[in-house]
């Protein structure tokens, strides 16, 4: 089948799936669970405004807040919300599916929870002017006394405001009882006093009784403010509602149908994915593989080469390794070529491509590694590869010896008249340059020089 | 780099922590005027000054609710629709909008609500929604006003909102909201020091915030009973008559201060003819301190800078 009809088939499944998706979509309860998400919203702003309420409650009682009109407009919001609260609850018709949860219990408990606020709001006030009152007095009394005859006295007024100022702090019940006793000690003191202290004495001990009360009072209240029902009361309720949305979706066959066409579609697209990838893997290593390698001889070519030797060059460097390329030229390979055609030629050099890769299987060891490539023509190139740090030459002049055999062997069939031999060339690196066409061009210098000296031998590269 | 990641957390604390010192602010608050929809305000006092919205189209709004006595009756109980007193007196309507409930007792905490229960009452206006549409329905000139302030029709809660815009467009600054602003030349001295000692002594506990009171309910009588046990009428038990819970007995709507030298009578049971003698009974029955002279004087003249500014 054409591959571009294979296309267009998947991707008119995928349309086709994804349409299908779109219609359950329309037409399962979904848009329905939105509707009620405005209660969840609702339910949530609630619990923000209950529990800024405490904190403004809390701002107040530490006088940090020295008016009531921020918490005034958060009951004022907190109203509002529950009125509305109780209008969706009713259009929702929760309570015919669970009885438990019904406004009024919640609407209970927002009226305690307000009118606790406004107790709190009065005493808090009352609390404020006898803390602002007391010291006053107890200054109009130290006036009118004299400081030296009445010390006892002043003393155990002091004592009290400061009590009082410190009912503030925590141990609250204990520093109570002690105001009490000294309060009673107090009012024995009196007598000896003119008639005008006597007075302020006796509206400054009514005072502080007063205060005492309106204190136990808030001490009552402010715990009762805190842990408050009706936030515990809301949690109830998220949780009621959370849980019947939960089953409401899950007990719709439209919905489920919904998943499982979504999760279809996912499956679809992931496995396209998967093998799309795998197929554009595979085309890419064929090309590189392609792109590495002589058409001709299979050996690597020119550019693989290069890049190879980059590498030995660099790792050589890096590891102290030695190593070194054998430059090897067909002698008598024109002649073949011109008398015998180019096919012939063609099959000389697979000959020869095949022998030089049967002296890589023979020489490689883990401490040699040979690289053979087809630079062009008749041209052939050995990397040699020393992965061990100190350096054997004999290594080297036995694979050259070697190379030298194999090309002077016979061919085979119709060639076997032919005379074909190998001039090689060697250099070393990194002794004998590091610069990849430094190197090839002493290989070829050397290689010139076996020619020179009857072919069918090798050199190794001198500077000189 | 370690220096500046120092320096940005102190940085940042510093901030922090101004920002809270901000919430240590003054108890009484300057005036916040939101403003309101003009041709809505003129329907509202049209609707507000019409004897329409009575049965009997005997009273209206302003019948009771004089624009010279700061929207409060002089007398110490308007008459009702029946022709008898009502029980309590009758509360001023300017800065409405800053009350966080209404009514003597607060039991209104919804404007809306309140006034339903004004036009229905037969106390009060004594009459129905239906009547009064079909009244204003007859009348070409209001069907044209209700038209041009974007009304659809003539419903009881176009009626509402109509008059409760132009309630809540009273609200004007007073001296005291220009010196809390920052002009310290508006009061005298008298008033600052009277200021000073409404902080003092503790009236500011719970008349304080923006509308000097309104926010809260307070008993009458904390430090001693103001009721006499003999002498004690339905309406002195104020918030119990509506909650009906013991707590709530002698509990009232802390009132606002502003423009209060124009609402006399005072209190809800109009016992105070004046507001030095207003001023004494607060001191002694709600903070137990008994003032000298000077104080109530100086009080009373800052008081009287709580009065709105009209040009």
């Amino acid at each position: 089948m054409n591959k571009q009809i294979k296309h267009y088939i998947a991707l008119f499944f995928i349309f086709l799936l994804l349409s299908l998706l779109i219609w359950t979509n329309f037409n399962s309860q979904i848009s329905t669970l939105k509707s009620e998400s405005a209660l969840n919203v609702l339910l949530l702003e609630l619990h923000k405004q209950d529990s800024d309420i405490s904190q403004l409650i809390l701002k107040s009682h530490s006088n940090l807040n020295s008016n009531f009109d921020e918490l005034a407009h958060a009951q004022k919001a907190l109203t509002e919300q529950i009125e509305s609260l109780k209008l969706l609850l009713n259009t929702n018709n929760i309570q015919n599916i669970n009885e438990s949860i019904s406004g009024d219990n919640l609407y209970f408990l927002y009226k305690k929870r307000l009118n606790q606020i406004e107790k709190f709001k009065s005493l808090h006030a009352n609390i404020n002017n006898s803390l602002r009152y007391l010291p006053k007095l107890e200054q109009q009394i130290r006036s009118q006394l004299d400081n030296k005859k009445f010390s006892l006295l002043i003393q155990t007024i002091d004592n009290i405001v400061i009590n009082a100022l410190g009912l503030k702090v925590f141990t609250e019940a204990r520093i109570a009882q002690k105001n009490h006793r000294i309060l009673l000690s107090l009012e024995k003191m009196t007598p000896d006093t003119n008639e005008q202290s006597r007075e302020l004495i006796s509206l400054f001990i009514w005072h502080a009784y007063k205060y005492q009360d309106l204190r136990k009072e808030m001490n009552l209240l402010i715990p009762q403010l805190i842990n408050n029902p009706l936030a515990i009361e809301l949690d109830k309720l998220e949780k009621i509602i959370g849980k019947i949305q939960f089953d409401k979706i899950y007990k719709t066959k439209k919905m489920r149908f919904y998943i499982l066409i979504y999760a279809g579609l996912l499956s679809v697209i992931v496995v396209a994915f998967l093998i799309n990838r795998r197929y554009l893997i595979n085309n890419v290593l064929r090309h590189k593989k392609l792109s590495e390698r002589d058409q001709l001889t299979n050996l690597n070519n020119r550019r693989s080469f290069i890049f190879n030797l980059e590498l030995a060059l660099k790792n050589s460097t890096k590891n102290n390794n030695h190593g070194a390329i054998i430059f090897i030229d067909l002698d008598g390979f024109k002649e073949i070529n011109d008398t015998l055609g180019h096919q012939a030629g063609d099959k000389v050099l697979i000959t020869i491509a095949n022998r030089l890769t049967g002296i890589e299987s023979k020489f490689c060891k883990n401490s040699l590694e040979l690289n053979i490539a087809r630079l062009g023509g008749d041209e052939f190139v050995i990397l040699v590869e020393l992965n061990c740090p100190d350096f054997d030459k004999s290594i080297i002049e036995q694979v050259a010896q070697e190379v030298v055999m194999q090309c002077a062997i016979t061919l085979p069939d119709e060639l076997k008249n032919a005379d074909l031999s190998a001039s090689v060339g060697i250099c070393l690196f990194p002794q004998q340059g590091t610069d990849i066409t430094l190197l090839l061009n002493n290989a070829d210098k050397a290689m010139y020089h076996s020619k020179r000296k009857g072919k069918n031998c090798y050199t190794f590269y001198q500077s000189s | 780099m370690r220096i500046l990641t120092v320096l940005f957390i102190t940085l940042s604390i510093l901030v922090f922590s101004f920002t809270h010192f901000s919430y240590a602010k003054e108890p009484l608050l300057p005036l916040h005027v939101t403003k309101q929809n003009q041709i809505k305000v003129q329907l509202g006092k049209q609707l507000f000054n019409d004897a329409l919205l009575s049965k009997n189209k005997m009273y209206s709004c302003a019948s009771c609710h004089h624009e010279d006595k700061a929207y409060s009756d002089g007398k110490a109980f308007s008459l009702g629709a029946d022709g008898k007193p009502l029980s309590m007196n009758t509360p001023s309507l300017v800065y409405i909008d800053l009350n966080y409930y209404f009514t003597w007792t607060g039991k209104f905490s919804n404007l809306n609500d309140h006034l339903d229960m004004l036009i229905t009452s037969p106390k009060i206006m004594n009459n129905t929604w239906e009547t009064i549409i079909k009244r204003l329905s007859d009348n070409e000139d209001y069907l044209r006003l209700f038209n041009q302030s974007g009304y659809l029709k003539v419903d009881p809660e176009a009626i509402r909102d109509a008059i409760i815009s132009f309630e809540l467009s009273l609200s004007k600054p007073s001296r005291f909201d220009l010196y809390l602003h920052g002009d310290t030349q508006q009061l005298t001295i008298e008033e600052i020091s009277g200021y000073q000692l409404f902080k003092d002594y503790g009236c500011s506990s719970c008349h304080q915030g923006m509308n000097v009171g309104g926010n809260m309910r307070q008993k009458f009588g904390v430090m001693r009973p103001y009721f006499k046990e003999s002498n004690i009428k339905k309406r002195d038990y104020g918030y119990f008559n509506t909650s009906k819970s013991e707590t709530d007995k002698y509990y009232f709507r802390v009132p606002s201060l502003r423009n209060v030298s124009k609402t006399a009578p005072y209190f809800h049971d109009a016992s105070a003819k004046t507001l030095k003698k207003a001023i004494k009974i607060m001191f002694k029955y709600q903070l137990g301190i008994f003032p000298s002279d000077q104080d109530v004087e100086n009080i009373e003249a800052f008081l009287n800078s709580l009065d709105a500014i009209y040009e």
